[in-house]
């Protein structure tokens, strides 16, 4: 067995590989953090951002519903109406074709029907019959 | 090979860059995971990052009954100041001018408010005032020193002076409560619940989304849907706006209601107000009359007499009552009739409006069972309207009425009601003696489209049997027959019912002979009525104030052009009493 040189002595600044290895895993997990670091920041402006963005979107919204909400008004409509000088009245009855039951058009004017008005029962006992 | 000397060199600088790095990693860990040693000191760097931010939530709409938009929330932009700021810059003069050109407000005015060095903030054109889209726009391209807009939170209305005393207004921030119509009594529907955000902000101000502690998101205000249709509205409103100017009236009001329901598709009152400017307005004028004014009806109460006198079975349409030509003494208290009569039928009484009639009827029926039936028809007591300020009317209990009071109160005097409770009466007669609560509210539904809460057609209490009503019913119709006091009111095609009252106003020590107020109630169409209108006209100055002439046309134009556009067909020819059970019994 050939006898170890002990004066033989390896050049240069040497760092074992263990050492490496950890230093390694150390800047492998620093950068990890600081990239997830950016990544979460990037994605909080990102959400700050669409929220900024939705709020302006329903404050426009909001703002045409009012818009058309005046314009589509029954006095807005008179008013544009005498504006292009156009008159309409209402036809008189008898010139009326009517191409459903009035019935059925009456329950349209209501959620309710006149069944339900029927089913409900006065609350109180009847006196006066 | 490198020399000895360079290595130790070398392994020095490394051991310092290690340290080095070993120290600022550790304080890196220690400012992030808050491991300082001087608590208080972090506990003051968080405490200056860290903000709390109640989330502003914007009001729930409110609706018509077919969707149509009547009030929302819109972010505005308020004008603000630092006119420490400005006078630092020395320039408040030329900033004055500046917005005064924008906004088209004197300088001087400007001038006022902004040239106050000692102050860090104001509002430039005063606390609440929005300003115009285009205003704001103009403003943030001056880029002005020391001027800022900052967003207002504000209730508007599209339609205006629309439906104002039954919306109601908002007050301003921070609080935004409902003061008055739906606007408060549904306050707790509409408000909505503001969020919370706590987090921290970065040294620019900017909030840090990483660092966001809590968020509890704001829940908008729930929808209110009312019952009233807009374009019924706006007729009604119109026809009080010419009666208004064709009458010289101080006010009017009007009310349209489904008789089958209760639900009200209109409801008026003139003068109008705008709810923007509430501030500005009296607080007579945002009184809805329609339920918080008590007046004495006149002859439209003697509906509730006679109704009750033929559910009594006391009277009959055919039997004939001395009319007294004009002029009868009860109890030594003399009683006139507008026009003298002399021998009247019971139908004669209603069409002709005779008070004399009324009066003998109403002792025929005795003071208890007058003042039951009062009750039954809901005089003196609110109707459940789901609106703030209904008033009850005042009906006295029968203890407490003179030995002529059942032949004032017949002519509807001695007893005051609200124009609400009015038509109340005459719906149960057109809905064959049933009494429903009236309702204004459809439905309230949050954000997503839940319904929290929805209301149905209640009945009260049937007061009158359904063949009494019908009889009524063509009672009623022969008042707008020739020579009936409602003839202005009849409708081209349909059969109208109804009953005029013309009431002198009540003045300290007797009753005014200048001062009335004018009605008319009715139905339409006759043989089986779908809306009833009540028109009111408060004070009317022309020559002839009866309710008939004044208020009758005011109904006809309301219900000729409601008919029309709620396509409610005319019945025809066929008289009342030979359709049994119609209205109630007519299920569709």
């Amino acid at each position: 067995m050939a006898k170890r040189n002990r004066r033989k002595k390896t050049e240069g600044f040497v760092i074992a590989l263990p050492w490496v290895a950890i230093l390694m895993g150390v800047v492998v997990l620093m950068l990890s953090y600081v990239w997830l670091d950016a990544r979460g920041q990037d994605l909080g402006r990102r959400i700050k951002f669409s929220e900024k963005q939705r709020a302006e979107i329903q404050k426009r919204y909001d703002y045409e519903l009012w818009k058309w909400e005046t314009l589509k008004s029954p006095s807005s409509i008179e008013k544009a109406l005498a504006h292009n000088r156009v008159a309409m009245i209402w036809p008189e009855e008898g010139r009326l074709v009517r191409l459903q039951e009035p019935e059925l058009a009456q329950e349209s004017l209501t959620s309710y029907s006149r069944q339900m008005a029927q089913l409900s029962q006065p609350s109180r006992s009847v006196v006066n019959d | 090979m490198i020399e000895r000397r360079y290595r130790n060199r070398l392994i020095g600088l490394a051991i310092l860059m290690m340290l080095a790095l070993v120290g600022v990693s550790t304080r890196l860990v220690y400012l992030h995971f808050h491991l300082s040693p001087g608590v208080d000191r972090g506990a003051r760097i968080n405490a200056m990052r860290q903000f709390r931010e109640c989330l502003a939530v914007s009001r729930g709409k409110i609706l018509d009954r077919n969707g149509n938009v009547l009030a929302l929330d819109l972010v505005k932009k308020e004008l603000c100041a630092s006119p420490a700021d400005i006078a630092s810059n020395r320039n408040a003069q030329a900033v004055a001018e500046i917005i005064g050109r924008i906004l088209n407000v004197e300088p001087c005015v400007l001038m006022d408010r902004i040239n106050r060095p000692e102050r860090q903030f104001v509002y430039v054109t005063g606390y609440g005032h929005v300003l115009e889209d285009n205003q704001a726009a103009a403003l943030e391209r001056a880029k002005l020193p020391g001027v800022f807009l900052k967003d207002a939170m504000v209730r508007s209305y599209p339609r205006g002076t629309s439906l104002c005393h039954v919306l109601g207004y908002v007050n301003l921030e921070p609080e935004r409560n409902g003061c008055a119509g739906v606007e408060q009594r549904w306050d707790r529907y509409l408000r909505g619940v503001p969020g919370l955000l706590v987090s921290e902000r970065d040294g620019r101000r900017h909030e840090l989304y990483d660092r966001r502690l809590l968020e509890i998101k704001a829940r908008p205000g729930a929808n209110v849907m009312l019952t009233i249709d807009q374009y019924v509205q706006y007729i009604v409103e119109r026809a009080l706006e010419n009666a208004m100017r064709e009458q010289r009236a101080k006010a009017a009001w009007a009310i349209v209601e489904r008789v089958h329901t209760g639900e009200i598709l209109a409801m008026a009152n003139l003068p109008a107000f705008d709810p923007h400017a509430f501030r500005a307005t009296e607080p007579d004028i945002m009184r809805n009359n329609c339920i918080a004014n008590n007046y004495e009806p006149g002859s439209t109460f003697k509906v509730t007499v006679v109704a009750a006198a033929l559910n009594e079975k006391l009277v009959a349409p055919a039997q004939i009552f001395d009319c007294e030509n004009g002029t009868w003494f009860y109890k030594r208290r003399a009683l006139h009739d507008f026009h003298p009569y002399g021998n009247l039928s019971v139908a004669d009484i209603i069409k002709k409006s005779s008070n004399i009639g009324a009066a003998k009827i109403a002792v025929l029926l005795g003071n208890q069972r007058l003042y039951a039936y009062l009750k039954q028809f809901g005089i003196g007591e609110c109707t459940g309207i789901e609106l703030p300020g209904e008033e009850t009317g005042l009906l006295w209990p029968v203890s407490k009425w003179t030995s002529i009071s059942p032949t004032r109160i017949a002519i509807g005097h001695e007893v005051a009601v609200t124009a609400l409770q009015m038509l109340g009466v005459l719906c149960t007669i057109a809905n064959d003696g049933v009494r429903m609560k009236p309702h204004i509210i459809q439905q309230v539904t949050d954000a997503d489209g839940r319904v929290l809460y929805q209301q149905f057609p209640v009945a009260v209490s049937q007061p009158i049997r359904p063949d009494t009503a019908r009889l009524m019913k063509s009672l009623l119709v022969r008042v707008t027959e020739e020579g009936g006091t409602g003839a202005r009111a009849r409708v081209e095609g349909y059969t109208v019912g109804g009953k005029t009252g013309t009431a002198q106003k009540a003045i300290p020590g007797g009753y005014s002979d200048t001062l009335n107020m004018s009605s008319f109630m009715g139905f339409i169409p006759a043989e089986d009525p779908e809306l009833a209108i009540i028109v009111v006209l408060d004070e009317p100055s022309n020559n002839v104030r009866t309710g008939g002439y004044v208020a009758g046309p005011v109904f006809k134009e309301i219900a000729e052009q409601s008919v029309r556009y709620l396509d409610i067909a005319p019945m025809g020819n066929t008289t009342v009493a030979d359709r049994p059970g119609v209205g109630v019994n007519r299920g569709i």
